[in-house]
């Protein structure tokens, strides 16, 4: 996939993983992987963009003695969550758009 | 490799980040590896499982602001250099100064115009289409002394180009817009493939 579009993608998924409850990193990655490939090096980047664009929130929680980063989502991530599904229905668009031209064409 | 022989590799590949950078990315791979180890993986495994150091700090340099990654590339240039060498290299300067430099201005002039030739077509494109609305605006104007001067056919000539003027300037007018926003989004993919330049040969 394009690394642009696999980017905003992840972004995305990582808030809405985020919606069903506070999550850690590992364990968000174990839930995202089952829908799309991610690691842990490949989700740093993204929590660090969510963050500074305020979607979500950072806290530790003592876990085994030692502190764990948890991450909580703000509304403002919610609504970034509703802007991805209205920008979505014309990607789906285009994509029955090209998708259509292609079959004829070949 | 272990979990601290990791960490230690990392800390050094991205020592010229800045220092909260560098703590907050060691915290989080520090918590991911004990986290895959309390999920069954060895300590070896968990590291595995995380990629190279020396790729994660590739990736992580990508992502500094263009300023930083230079400055970083003049440092790491000035620490490498002793005291001869520098004052040899600031004589070869100042001796080949007359090659160089026309080479550098004509450089800059290309960067300079480049810019200036977007900036150029950006303010072309805004000024036609606030000028297509001026010029209806006038028109409508221009209408009320056909009517007042019982010239009827005039003025309602007049209003009507006006109106169709008004319009085609605000179709204009989304149209530059979409037009700047697609320079400026243009502008900033192409800054990040020079910085992703800059950083692979930094790291080769």
């Amino acid at each position: 996939m394009d690394i642009q579009l696999k980017r905003g993608l992840l972004e995305v998924c990582v808030l809405a993983e985020l919606v069903k409850g506070d999550s850690y990193g590992y364990q968000i990655v174990k839930d995202l992987s089952e829908v799309v490939e991610i690691s842990e090096s490949t989700l740093y980047p993204i929590l660090k963009r969510l963050e500074m664009s305020e979607f979500l929130r950072v806290f530790s929680v003592e876990h085994n003695g030692r502190l764990r980063r948890y991450y909580r989502i703000t509304e403002a991530g919610r609504k970034r969550i509703k802007e991805f599904l209205n920008e979505w229905e014309e990607v789906t668009n285009v994509y029955t758009f090209i998708n259509g031209i292609h079959k004829v064409e070949n | 490799m272990t979990k601290k022989e990791f960490l230690d590799k990392l800390r050094l590949e991205i020592r010229n980040l800045p220092y909260d950078e560098v703590e907050k990315t060691i915290t989080y791979y520090e918590e991911m590896i004990s986290d895959r180890v309390e999920d069954g993986a060895t300590e070896a495994e968990a590291v595995a499982s995380l990629g190279t150091p020396e790729s994660i700090a590739r990736d992580l340099q990508a992502h500094q602001p263009f300023a930083t990654i230079i400055k970083r590339k003049v440092e790491d240039y000035k620490s490498k250099r002793s005291p001869e060498s520098t004052a040899l290299i600031v004589v070869l300067l100042i001796v080949l100064f007359p090659f160089w430099f026309p080479v550098l201005m004509s450089a800059l002039g290309v960067i300079a115009s480049f810019f200036a030739a977007i900036g150029g077509v950006i303010i072309a494109l805004w000024a036609i289409s606030v000028s297509i609305g001026i010029g209806g605006i006038a028109m409508i104007i221009a209408s009320t002394f056909g009517f007042a001067s019982s010239y009827i056919p005039t003025g309602f000539f007049s209003i009507g180009l006006g109106i169709a003027l008004i319009g085609l300037s605000i179709i204009a007018i989304i149209g530059s817009l979409y037009a700047t926003k697609g320079i400026i989004k243009l502008l900033e993919s192409l800054s990040h493939t020079i910085k992703k330049m800059f950083v692979r040969r930094t790291n080769a």
